[in-house]
C-alpha cells in the first residue's frame, strides 16, 4: 500500500511534465505522417507504417523513460521532498520501487495510446487486425522498463546530466552488443577479448527485445526464444533495481 | 517612457527586422544562382550498409524502409531520364543488409535488375541471397528459374531452382508444367512423364489436363484414362 | 519503557570535502538525551551541526560511528519512525498536489485506512488553520502556510516524538506565536518536543531544557533556569523622588554608574548581600524604592559569550 502510494503520487507527477505530452503529440503525428511516407514505396505501405509505427513508439518511449527517469530520484533529493518520505515508515527500496512502478504505468499508458494509434492505422493497411503487433509492443516495452532501470540506477547516485549521458551510452552499446562480440573473437589478444566479453554480457543486450522483423514481415517465432528473451528482461530490470536499492540504501541525503 | 516613444521604438525595431529578412532572402535567392559543388550521387550508394548499421541503434527496419524508398526514387529518376542504373545492385543489398527479410526487395529489385537494368549477375547474385535467407519462400528459387531459362538460356539451372520452388508451399500451380517441360527438354524423360502423368491426375481443370495429354504425347505416352490405364 | 526520547552516544558524523575528499569531522562525540514528555531547544550557531544531528536522528545520513536511539529502539527500524514526525527545515512540498493530498499522501505512507486518516486530516487542517486551503495547489502556499502544512504533516500519525528543524524560520511575530502554541500544546498531550532553533527569545520561552551546539560538540546541555540561574549578573534596583547627589552621598556599593531615566533612577548592585547594604541605607534616606529585579544572563548573552569562548575553524558543514 506504500510503495503503491509512492506509485501512484510519482504517476501524478510525471503526466504533469510537460515534455510527455509533446513527445506523445510529436509521436503521434509522425505515426500518422507515416502514411504519407510509405505511399512513396510499390505496395510495401503496410510493411513501412509499421516498421515507422514501432520504431517511433521505441524510439520517443525510450526518450520519456530516459528524459523522466534521470530526474526521479534526483529531483526529489534536490528539492528536499524525499526528506518527508523517508521520514515516515517505509523502507528506502519501497521509494525506489515507488518511483521506479511510477513511471513504468506512465511508459505503459504512453505506450497503449501510441500503440492503439498504429493497431489502427495498420488494419487499415493490412486488411485485417495485426494481432502480433501487441507481442513486437510487449517487447519494446520490456525494453523500456530495462531503459527506466538504467536510468533510475544511476539517478540514485549521480545527477540528471551524467544519467542521461550514461544511460544513453547503455542505450548505444547495448544495441552494438551482438557486433562487440564479434568485434572481439576477431581480435586475437586474450585480454582485449576478456574486456570486451566482460562489456558485452555486463551492459544489457537490447537486441533481445527486437521483434518487429519478424512478425511484421510474419515469419514464424520460436516460443521457446521469445520466453527466455522475456526472462532476460525482466532478471535484467529486476538486477538494475536490486541495485539501485542497495545504492540508494547507504547514500546520505545531504 | 512615453506612449509615443515606444511606438518609436517599435516601428525602429519592426523597420529592422524586416531588413534583415529581406537581406537573408536576398543573399539566399543569389546564392541559389551561383554554380554548386555537387557531390557525386553514385558514390554515396556504395557506401555498405554494415559501416552505418552502428548507428542506427536497433532501428535498422526503419533504416532499410528509408532506403528502399531512395531505390525506388533513384530509379524512377533514371527511368526518366538516361535509363542507365550502376548503383541500383549496391542500394539493393543495403536494403537487405539492414532488413534481410524483406522479401520484397529481392522480387523486385531482382526483376528490375535482371530484365530493365541488363544485371543478370547481378540479379542472379540478390536471389539467391534470397534464396540462402528464406529456405521456405517459393519467390527466390522461382524467379531464379524463371532467370536462367528465359535470359541466360541454361535449361539445367532453371530445372534445379523450379524444382525447389515446386517444393515449397504457395507457388503457383504453373510450376510444376515449367519443371515438367524442362525435365525432357534436359533428356530426363522418364520423370518428364511421371511428373505430366501426376500433373494430369491431380488437376480438374480441363485445359490442364488437355495440355498434359498433349505433352505426354509429345513424350510417346497416349493416356487413356477411361480405359483404366 | 525506556525514559528518553532520544539517546546519542558517542555520535560521530564525517563528511569528505573537495577534490582530494578529505575527510571532515562535523560531530564530535555526541551525547544527547531528550527525555519523554519535554520540549528540547537545540541551539547553535550556523555551521554548529544542527542539521547534521537532525538528519542523523532521522535516518537521511548515516553516522560515521556511535549510536542512536528514538523512544527506545535503534533507528534503523522504519517502523520506529510511525511513532516520529518530522518536518526539515524550509520544507519543500510537491507542487502537484494540495495540502490535502500531501497530508493523504503521508498518511498512506504512515499505513493509515482511509477513514481515520480522512478525519486526521481534518482535524489537523483546522488546527493548523489551513482548512480553507485544503484544496488549493501547494504551490500557490506561502511561507507561511507551508510551514504549517509541514506541521500537520509532521503529526498526522499520533507521533509521541516530534522533531522540527527551525521550525519559526522566516515565520513572522504572528506565525511564531502559533508554532509555540501548538508546541505547548503538543506538551500538553504528553508528547516530546525536539526543535532546533537561531531564535533565542522563543526557545526561552518554551524549552524545558536546551542544549547549546557549537562547532560539532554539545557545550551545555539542561534545564534553562539552571543553566542561567547561576548567573545572575547584577540586580537592579529602579528608585524615585531621589537625585544623583544625594544618592552619591550614600556609597552605595554599585556596579555601575547610576542611571536616570525620567524621574527614576536605575541602581544596579553586583550581589545580594550588596543589595541588603543598599536597600538599608537607601530606606534610611528615606528613598522611594519602586522595583527590584535580578539580571539574569539572557540565553542570547550566555549563547553569544558561549559561541565566543570557542575557537571558530573555518570550512565545517552544518
Amino acid at each position: 500500500m506504500k510503495v503503491l502510494a509512492i506509485v501512484l503520487n510519482t504517476f501524478k507527477e510525471a503526466v504533469r511534465d510537460k515534455i510527455l505530452y509533446a513527445i506523445l503529440i510529436f509521436a503521434l503525428f509522425l505515426i500518422g505522417g507515416s502514411v504519407v511516407l510509405a505511399a512513396l514505396s510499390i505496395g510495401q505501405e503496410a510493411k513501412i507504417i509499421q516498421d515507422l509505427g514501432l520504431s517511433c513508439i521505441s524510439l520517443f518511449g525510450t526518450l520519456i523513460a530516459i528524459f523522466l527517469g534521470i530526474g526521479l530520484v534526483y529531483k526529489e533529493i534536490e528539492k528536499r521532498t524525499l526528506y518527508i518520505l523517508i521520514s515516515k515508515p517505509i523502507y528506502r527500496g519501497q521509494f525506489i520501487l515507488g518511483k521506479y512502478f511510477g513511471l513504468s504505468l506512465v511508459l505503459l499508458i504512453n505506450l497503449a495510446v501510441m500503440g492503439t494509434g498504429l493497431f489502427l492505422l495498420s488494419r487499415v493497411y493490412l486488411g485485417k487486425w495485426p494481432w502480433l503487433q501487441i507481442l513486437a509492443l510487449a517487447f519494446i516495452y520490456l525494453e523500456l522498463l530495462v531503459i527506466t532501470g538504467i536510468a533510475i540506477l544511476f539517478s540514485s547516485f549521480t545527477t540528471p546530466t551524467l544519467s542521461a549521458i550514461f544511460t544513453l551510452s547503455i542505450f548505444f552499446i547495448g544495441h552494438l552488443s551482438p557486433d562487440l562480440k564479434l568485434f572481439a573473437a576477431r581480435f586475437g589478444r586474450p585480454s582485449s577479448r576478456f574486456f570486451i566479453d566482460f562489456l558485452y554480457y555486463l551492459l544489457p543486450n537490447f537486441r533481445h527485445f527486437h521483434w518487429e522483423s519478424s512478425i511484421v514481415h510474419g515469419r514464424p517465432l520460436d516460443h521457446a526464444i521469445l520466453i527466455q528473451s522475456a526472462s532476460y528482461g525482466l532478471l535484467y530490470g529486476a538486477s538494475l533495481l536490486l541495485s539501485a536499492i542497495l545504492i540508494f540504501a547507504r547514500r546520505d541525503l545531504k | 517612457m512615453s506612449y509615443l516613444t515606444k511606438m518609436k521604438m517599435r516601428c525602429s525595431l519592426f523597420f529592422l527586422l524586416s531588413l534583415c529578412l529581406i537581406g537573408v532572402w536576398m543573399v539566399e535567392w543569389d546564392l541559389d544562382r551561383k554554380p554548386k559543388f555537387q557531390p557525386d550521387e553514385e558514390s554515396s550508394y556504395w557506401i555498405p550498409a554494415e559501416w552505418f548499421r552502428p548507428f542506427l541503434v536497433g532501428y535498422e527496419l526503419i533504416g532499410a524502409d528509408f532506403l528502399w524508398l531512395q531505390t525506388i526514387q533513384y530509379v524512377g529518376r533514371h527511368l526518366l531520364t538516361d535509363r542507365k542504373f550502376p548503383s541500383l545492385y549496391p542500394q539493393l543489398l543495403r536494403v537487405v543488409t539492414l532488413d534481410p527479410y524483406f522479401v520484397d526487395v529481392y522480387r523486385l529489385g531482382g526483376l528490375f535488375l535482371a530484365y530493365t537494368g541488363n544485371q543478370v549477375d547481378e540479379a542472379v547474385s540478390l536471389w539467391k541471397k534470397g534464396a540462402d535467407l528464406h529456405p521456405d519462400r517459393w519467390e527466390p528459387p522461382h524467379d531464379l528459374g524463371i532467370l536462367y531459362y528465359l535470359l541466360k538460356k541454361d535449361y539445367p539451372q532453371a530445372l534445379y531452382w523450379l524444382e525447389k520452388a515446386n517444393g515449397l508451399p504457395g507457388r503457383p500451380e504453373y510450376v510444376s508444367r515449367f519443371v515438367a517441360r524442362l525435365l525432357a527438354s534436359t533428356g530426363q524423360k522418364e520423370t518428364a512423364i511421371e511428373m505430366w502423368i501426376k500433373i494430369y491426375d491431380q488437376t480438374d481443370v480441363s485445359w490442364v489436363k488437355d495440355i498434359a495429354r498433349r505433352e505426354l504425347a509429345k513424350l510417346g505416352v497416349h493416356l487413356r484414362r477411361e480405359e483404366g490405364r | 519503557m525506556d525514559s528518553q526520547a532520544i539517546s546519542t552516544k558517542d555520535l560521530c558524523k564525517d563528511f569528505r570535502v573537495g577534490f582530494a575528499m578529505r575527510k571532515v569531522r562535523v560531530l564530535h562525540g555526541l551525547n544527547l538525551e531528550v527525555q519523554r514528555g519535554e520540549i528540547f531547544g537545540y541551539l547553535g550557531p550556523n555551521g554548529a551541526g544542527k542539521t547534521t544531528t537532525i538528519k542523523l536522528l532521522m535516518g537521511l545520513i548515516f553516522p560515521s560511528s556511535g549510536q542512536i536511539s528514538l523512544l527506545g529502539e535503534e533507528i534503523d527500524k522504519p517502523p520506529v519512525r510511525s511513532r516520529i514526525g518530522f518536518l526539515p527545515e524550509n520544507p519543500y512540498f510537491y507542487d502537484h498536489l494540495t495540502g490535502w493530498e500531501l497530508m493523504d499522501y503521508c498518511g498512506r505512507l504512515l499505513g493509515m485506512e482511509k477513514a481515520p486518516r480522512a478525519s486526521r486530516i481534518t482535524e489537523l487542517l483546522e488546527r493548523v488553520g489551513l482548512r480553507e486551503a485544503a484544496h488549493t495547489p501547494l504551490r500557490k502556499y506561502s511561507k507561511g502556510m507551508v510551514q504549517r502544512i509541514g506541521l500537520a504533516q509532521a503529526l498526522i500519525g499520533h507521533p509521541e516524538l516530534v522533531i522540527l528543524d527551525e521550525p519559526m524560520s522566516g515565520l513572522d511575530p504572528i506565525g511564531r506565536k502559533e508554532v509555540r502554541d501548538l508546541i505547548l500544546s503538543l506538551k500538553e498531550e504528553g508528547k516530546t518536543i525536539f526543535f532546533s532553533s537561531h531564535i533565542l527569545p522563543d526557545v526561552e520561552m518554551i524549552c524545558d531544557r536546551v542544549g547549546i551546539l557549537i562547532d560539532g560538540r554539545l557545550k551545555e546541555a539542561g534545564v534553562l533556569e539552571e543553566l542561567l540561574e547561576t548567573r545572575v549578573e547584577s540586580i537592579e534596583i529602579t528608585v524615585r523622588e531621589a537625585n544623583l547627589g544625594v544618592l552619591s552621598r550614600l556609597q552605595l556599593p554599585l556596579s555601575a554608574q547610576p542611571l536616570q531615566r525620567g524621574g527614576k533612577i536605575l541602581l544596579s548592585v553586583p550581589h545580594e548581600q550588596a543589595l541588603q547594604d543598599a536597600l538599608s541605607r537607601l530606606m534610611r534616606e528615606g528613598v522611594r524604592i519602586v522595583s527590584i529585579v535580578p539580571q539574569k544572563e539572557t540565553l542570547e548573552e550566555y549563547f553569544l559569550k558561549e559561541v565566543q569562548l570557542s575557537p571558530r575553524p573555518s570550512g565545517e558543514g552544518k
